[in-house]
């Protein structure tokens, strides 16, 4: 059941970017990169635009969390660290850089394959409640554009309220527009006929 | 005669040759004459207080001797008195007498008579001189003594005589002191000793008795009276002398409040206070060491303090140590355990110091020892812990590099599996490689396990889930055992713990008795409710029906790297042990249990 993914590795040991990608290549994996430390990473993700990143912590130049931090900033892709350390500090900084598993070496090979399927479904779902908070935002500024507009219309057209609405929706059918817009393009007008000084009202 | 100064004479007689022949016969014999023809002219004498007697001729040209006599007293009083006459006569004598004349001699003058007549006089004079000078140093004493004199009628108690010290200091004048009783200046004397004192009658027996005085102002101040018997006159009074011994007394109790003082001192002292005889005898040691030793005193007074409570071993050399303290070098802080009664040891910083008597010889040893034997075993595991504090550190870092070290075997482990395909002697071996590197693993964990610093996340929660997810998570321990764990629970379980460090600790439990017991095994895990120090506790008995630990593993089953398996670190007990006391609990083998073995966890419930 497991999905093939594209995967970039980094760690500076050879054993191990031998290890992760045979056993990785061997699980139906495709590893697209393996390199040995995280400005490589950040390069490779950039590059290949992995579905998974799998990163050691302590390498030379850029260590794997700040290449997580810098890769979730850029790119939304779920990164697992395996590494020799579990201080607190290095844990905290992982949680607080979205970093979707942490592995204590040393693991083995049934280790992984979990990690990596608990990793990605984590981020997939991670990503819809993202996606669906900000649809929900957007929703939430629409309406108080809309809500501007139907005031306004209420106000110049002497109208009620259930009245101005409806007119909002006409104006939107007709000119085959969407009601934010349409409220938007009243808002404007109303702007461009207000008195100069009166502008920021 | 006489070495004193010479006598002095004065003779009054009219008749010259008569006044002549006398005065060459008293200097003669060694007395200074004076001689006058009348009354009138002796009254002109300078020296009359000097005058040891006068001649007196019975008739003078101013009046007859017994005119004159009355006169001649008052001029000189102590001056003796010879009447020189012609004629014998019985009134002439009868006068003479009364007016006390010493002799009577008769013309003519036998030198001889008047001789003998003068010494006896100045016999008398010497005699009556020597008691006026003891009378005067009697009187003298009597008045500027430093104490209270009383001479006391001892039918009546009437003060017949009082110094004017006594005067002075009951606050009186003298004169009302002498209309007094004495029993009117003593504080009640409901002791009758003032009567043994007056009553008394053994004149060889000095009494004394101590009394309160009352002054004329009705204050009191202690005295202490002794009388002695004197004959005044043919009646016998007492003689009461009296000491204020206010200063006495309050010196006495200052020194009886001092000692007190040091006495409680050294019988609340938290410390022991001990004193041996210059051959090491006991002489005394107070509660304290009693306490400690379970020594009485009374048992071991006198004994040797060194067959008592030191042991064999060290004999000699504290032996030769109390000759140094003797010779006079002081001990300071030196550690020397002692054996108490019981047999156990308590280690004692001892200080040692001559003892010496008020004149200087040297008597014994005072020593004062303070307990340390727990300060000793603190800084023991203060040493114990800084240990591990540095093996801690030192383990944090090798941990992670044989993390890294593990895991690069373990890839090329794998790996080689890949490669060695289907060779089974090979997998066999890969197996075993496998199998000795996780036991190198586990080996690591749990010693930063062990050393690392415990850091609690405590939760209120049932200790009853914490025990049976540890027992959940040895599914694999137990897969292939018949094994079962039964709660007996007269509490619930619930306690202040962290989970995670707490699923540790029975885990561990558990993990020993599987090792340690034949299938079926059975744990029995009982839970009840303690009161320690007026706290609320937890405490968990964890029982299996195994062989039970011997003396000597009861004893070491807590000491790190102490262990009886053939695998493992011999450090699980030891992290639970650190566990238990990082909740401020205990935990501990129960010696009574007869069967198997049985650990008691006591835990401190938490707030409610």
């Amino acid at each position: 059941m497991n999905v093939p993914l594209r995967i970039a590795v980094a760690d500076d040991e050879v054993d191990m970017q031998e290890y992760f990608q045979e056993v990785l290549t061997e699980h139906g994996h495709q590893v697209v990169a393996v390199v040995s430390n995280g400005q490589q990473l950040v390069a490779a993700c950039e590059e290949h635009r992995p579905d998974l990143v799998i990163t050691d912590i302590q390498m030379p130049q850029m260590d794997g969390l700040e290449a997580a931090r810098e890769i979730y900033q850029r790119w939304p892709i779920p990164v697992i660290v395996v590494t020799g350390h579990r201080d607190t500090s290095l844990i905290d900084r992982a949680g607080r850089y979205h970093v979707m598993a942490y592995l204590v070496k040393p693991i083995k090979e049934s280790d992984i394959e979990p990690a990596i399927s608990i990793a990605v479904r984590r981020f997939q779902e991670f990503q819809s409640l993202h996606s669906e908070a900000a649809s929900l935002r957007q929703a939430l500024a629409d309406r108080k554009v809309i809500e501007r507009a139907k005031g306004l219309l209420m106000a110049k057209g002497k109208l009620d309220e259930p009245t101005a609405f409806r007119r909002l929706q006409k104006l939107a059918s007709d000119k085959n527009k969407r009601l934010v817009e349409v409220a938007e393009m009243i808002i404007l007008a109303d702007e461009a006929f207000a008195p100069p000084d009166k502008s920021h009202d | 005669m006489h070495d004193d100064l010479p006598l002095r004479i004065l003779v009054i007689e009219d008749d010259p040759d008569t006044r002549a022949n006398l005065a060459d016969i008293l200097e003669l014999d060694g007395f200074v004459a004076d001689a006058v023809g009348s009354f009138s002219e002796s009254l002109n004498h300078d020296d009359r207080d000097q005058l040891l007697a006068i001649i007196l001729d019975r008739k003078l040209p101013d009046g007859n001797a017994e005119e004159l006599l009355p006169k001649i007293r008052r001029a000189f009083p102590d001056a003796a008195i010879i009447i020189v006459t012609g004629y014998a006569d019985l009134d002439g004598a009868i006068t003479a007498l009364r007016h006390h004349v010493a002799d009577y001699i008769l013309k003519p003058i036998n030198p001889e008579a008047l001789r003998n007549s003068i010494q006896r006089i100045a016999e008398l004079r010497r005699t009556a001189d020597a008691l006026r000078q003891s009378e005067n140093k009697y009187r003298c004493l009597f008045e500027n003594a430093n104490d209270l004199l009383f001479i006391v009628d001892p039918e009546s108690g009437k003060i017949l005589d009082a110094n004017i010290r006594a005067a002075t200091q009951l606050g009186y004048h003298r004169d009302q002191l002498m209309s007094l009783q004495i029993h009117d200046i003593c504080k009640d004397d409901n002791d009758g000793n003032l009567d043994l004192l007056l009553q008394g009658k053994d004149i060889s027996h000095a009494w004394v008795v101590e009394k309160e005085f009352v002054r004329a102002d009705g204050k009191t101040f202690p005295v202490e009276i002794s009388s002695t018997w004197l004959h005044d006159g043919g009646r016998q009074v007492v003689q009461c002398f009296a000491r204020d011994i206010t200063e006495r007394k309050r010196a006495a109790e200052a020194i009886v409040q001092e000692r007190d003082f040091a006495d409680s001192l050294i019988e609340t002292a938290q410390a022991i206070v001990l004193v041996l005889d210059c051959d090491g005898r006991i002489v005394r040691f107070n509660r304290f060491l009693e306490e400690l030793s379970g020594y009485r005193l009374e048992e071991v007074r006198n004994k040797n303090w060194f067959e008592t409570f030191i042991a064999p071993p060290d004999r000699d050399r504290l032996k030769e140590m109390l000759r140094d303290t003797l010779r006079g070098l002081p001990a300071r802080g030196f550690i020397q355990p002692i054996v108490t009664k019981s047999g156990s040891s308590r280690d004692i910083a001892w200080w040692d110091k001559m003892l010496k008597n008020p004149q200087g010889e040297v008597t014994g040893v005072l020593s004062v020892g303070h307990d340390v034997t727990e300060l000793r075993r603190v800084q023991e595991r203060l040493l114990q812990s800084e240990r591990l504090s540095a093996i801690g550190q030192m383990m944090a870092g090798l941990a992670h590099e044989s993390r890294n070290a593990l895991q690069r075997s373990q890839a090329c482990l794998e790996l080689l599996q890949r490669r060695v395909g289907d060779n089974p002697k090979a997998l066999e071996l890969i197996a075993r490689i496998q199998d000795a590197q996780d036991h190198l693993h586990q080996l690591y964990e749990e010693v930063r396990g062990y050393a690392a610093p415990i850091r609690l996340d405590r939760q209120h929660g049932s200790l009853r889930e914490i025990w049976r997810r540890a027992w959940d998570h040895l599914s694999a321990v137990r897969r292939g055992r018949e094994a079962s764990l039964i709660e007996h629970l007269t509490t619930e379980p619930i306690s202040f713990v962290d989970r995670y460090r707490l699923e540790q600790v029975f885990r561990n439990l558990f993990e020993n008795s599987l090792a340690a017991c034949s299938d079926p095994v059975e744990i029995d895990v009982s839970a009840e409710e303690l009161v320690v120090d007026g706290r609320p506790f937890i405490s968990i008995g964890v029982h299996d029906n195994g062989p039970g630990l011997s003396a000597e593993q009861m004893e070491r089953i807590f000491e790190p790297f102490f262990t009886t398996k053939t695998k493992g670190t011999g450090l699980g007990m030891a992290i639970v042990q650190r566990i238990v006391e990082a909740h401020e609990g205990r935990i501990c083998v129960d010696h009574a249990c007869s069967s198997g073995t049985r650990i008691v966890i006591q835990l401190p419930r938490g707030q409610a």
